[in-house]
């Protein structure tokens, strides 16, 4: 996974690309710190980019979620596509997070 | 000889742990073999080995009995003079480093040789370092003492690996004492015409895959996959934690009469409770009904199952959507019935079968995977197995080692 920070007046971007499974947890991690450090009103994730996503993958999205509520800011998922789409659709990942589709 | 102690670094201060303390010690009682046809020479580097805290030091005066010592005495370290009458240290060094014992333990060469070629050929029988002569106090000690540090470090490692390793083949055995049995699956065919197959492979890791079967009664039968996200030894604590409450639930008096997607909710209520937010399963639960010749099943995203006729392209793809295990508190599920009858198939598997990587470096991807089903069922007579044409489809697709897991199960009405 790779990632792409953009933060501008009250809103945090970041921008994954590639595969996001397993071994990404350490640069996950590192993203969701320097998110929640920013302490930005909006947040958003954006996986137009992103080519696959393993069961570890949601569950660090589940990570950030749970970071992002606990300083009650917001958090946005821009984009899934392919695989991402398909298994957001299948988690019931819709329900449980803002979803921006495009 | 000067005989002032000098401070070396891991000396001039108290060690920074008591477990730094502790490999300090253990250095200091290495056995250490100083071989010299001279004499002084040996006496030179003893006295400072002695002054830095060494006490087990031995002694060898020509090549000949440097091997006859170092086999009866097993040193942790040699020290090596190369200029020697009978065999010189270059063939000590040598004859030492065929032997399996000594292929890893610090041997410093002691030489006034200087030339980078003759340095190039000490290093070329496997000396580890080269002290030059004449000896400086302050360098021997630093430098006996880093070898026996990294050593003995090595050799920590080096258990500790051998630790690891062995501990993670009991987990998986233990892994695989949750699968069911054959004698089991024996008798569920002969009992209620269910023919079961099954495929596992364990990776290097450990995974989180597991699945199960049951009889509930003469006509039903409960069967699930799971797989818990992630891998590594917390993935497979998991699986126990799962596999727990699973047979609870069985054994309980609910546990005969609850739907699937019942089973899920209450399982995904446990498991909310117990795990850590990034961590959840996915799962597929189903009755089979001989009876009424259904198939009932919910899903906290599983994979696709899919249902086909042997020797058909004919594959239908269920609907595996619902919340992963563990994600959210109050998660429901839906039941799903679809017909089931004799002379047709249910295929449960876990993700590493389409998400795994083919020669080109493409995932094998869900739509692939589903083409691959119907070419295989399709090329096959209805008495031919199914599973084990897959699995060899598979195989010559895919690049080894899988990334994960891989349970793969068809259970076939006859």
């Amino acid at each position: 996974m790779e990632y792409q920070i953009d933060v501008t007046d009250n809103k945090f971007e970041a921008k994954l690309s590639e595969k996001i499974t397993f071994s990404d947890l350490d640069g996950f991690r590192e993203m969701v710190r320097r998110m929640v450090e920013s302490h930005s009103k909006d947040n958003i994730v954006d996986l137009s980019d992103v080519e696959f996503i393993d069961s570890a993958g949601l569950g660090m999205l589940l990570l950030v979620r749970d970071e992002i509520s606990k300083i009650s800011s917001h958090l946005t998922l821009k984009s899934p596509q392919g695989q991402v789409q398909r298994m957001f659709t299948v988690a019931r990942f819709d329900q449980m997070f803002d979803i921006e589709t495009g | 000889m000067a005989s002032s102690i000098i401070n070396n670094n891991h000396k001039s201060s108290l060690p920074a742990s008591p477990q730094a303390h502790a490999i300090q010690q253990e250095v200091l009682e290495s056995v250490i073999l100083i071989v010299d046809d001279d004499e002084l020479h040996c006496q030179m580097i003893s006295i400072i080995l002695t002054q830095d805290g060494f006490k087990n030091l031995h002694f060898a005066n020509d090549g000949r009995q440097a091997l006859k010592m170092a086999i009866e005495l097993n040193p942790d370290m040699i020290i090596l003079d190369i200029l020697m009458p009978n065999i010189d240290g270059l063939e000590v060094c040598r004859q030492l480093r065929e032997m399996k014992h000594f292929r890893t333990i610090p041997i410093i060469a002691h030489t006034i040789k200087k030339k980078p070629e003759d340095r190039a050929e000490i290093y070329d029988a496997g000396a580890t370092d080269i002290f030059p002569k004449p000896v400086s106090e302050r360098e021997v000690q630093n430098r006996v003492y880093m070898h026996l540090k990294y050593a003995r470090m090595v050799k920590d490692l080096k258990q500790y690996h051998t630790r690891l390793t062995r501990d993670l083949e009991i987990a998986h055995s233990m892994q695989n004492a949750l699968l069911p049995e054959v004698s089991q699956l024996e008798y569920i065919l002969a009992s209620h015409g269910l023919d079961i197959d099954y495929h596992y492979e364990s990776t290097s890791e450990l995974g989180g895959d597991f699945w199960g079967i049951d009889v509930i009664d003469d006509d039903q039968l409960l069967v699930y996959i799971t797989d818990f996200s992630g891998h590594g030894i917390a993935s497979a604590l998991n699986t126990f934690r799962l596999h727990t409450l699973i047979s609870n639930y069985q054994l309980s008096r609910l546990g005969k009469s609850s739907s699937p997607a019942e089973r899920l909710k209450l399982l995904n209520r446990t498991l909310h409770g117990l795990l850590p937010v990034e961590q959840f399963a996915t799962m597929l639960c189903g009755i089979i009904d001989l009876k009424k010749d259904t198939f009932t099943y919910a899903s906290a995203a599983s994979t696709t199952p899919l249902k086909l006729t042997v020797g058909t392209q004919e594959v239908i793809s269920l609907d595996p959507t619902g919340f992963p295990l563990g994600m959210i508190a109050d998660a429901t599920y839906e039941n799903h019935v679809v017909p089931f009858r004799k002379g047709e198939l249910i295929f449960l598997y876990s993700d590493v079968l389409t998400e795994s990587l083919d020669h080109t470096g493409q995932m094998i991807g869900d739509d692939f995977f589903l083409e691959m089903c119907k070419q295989t069922s399709g090329n096959l007579t209805d008495d031919q197995v199914f599973l084990n044409r897959l699995m060899k489809g598979f195989d010559a697709k895919v690049v080894r080692p899988l990334p994960d897991d891989l349970t793969a199960i068809t259970l076939k009405r006859l």
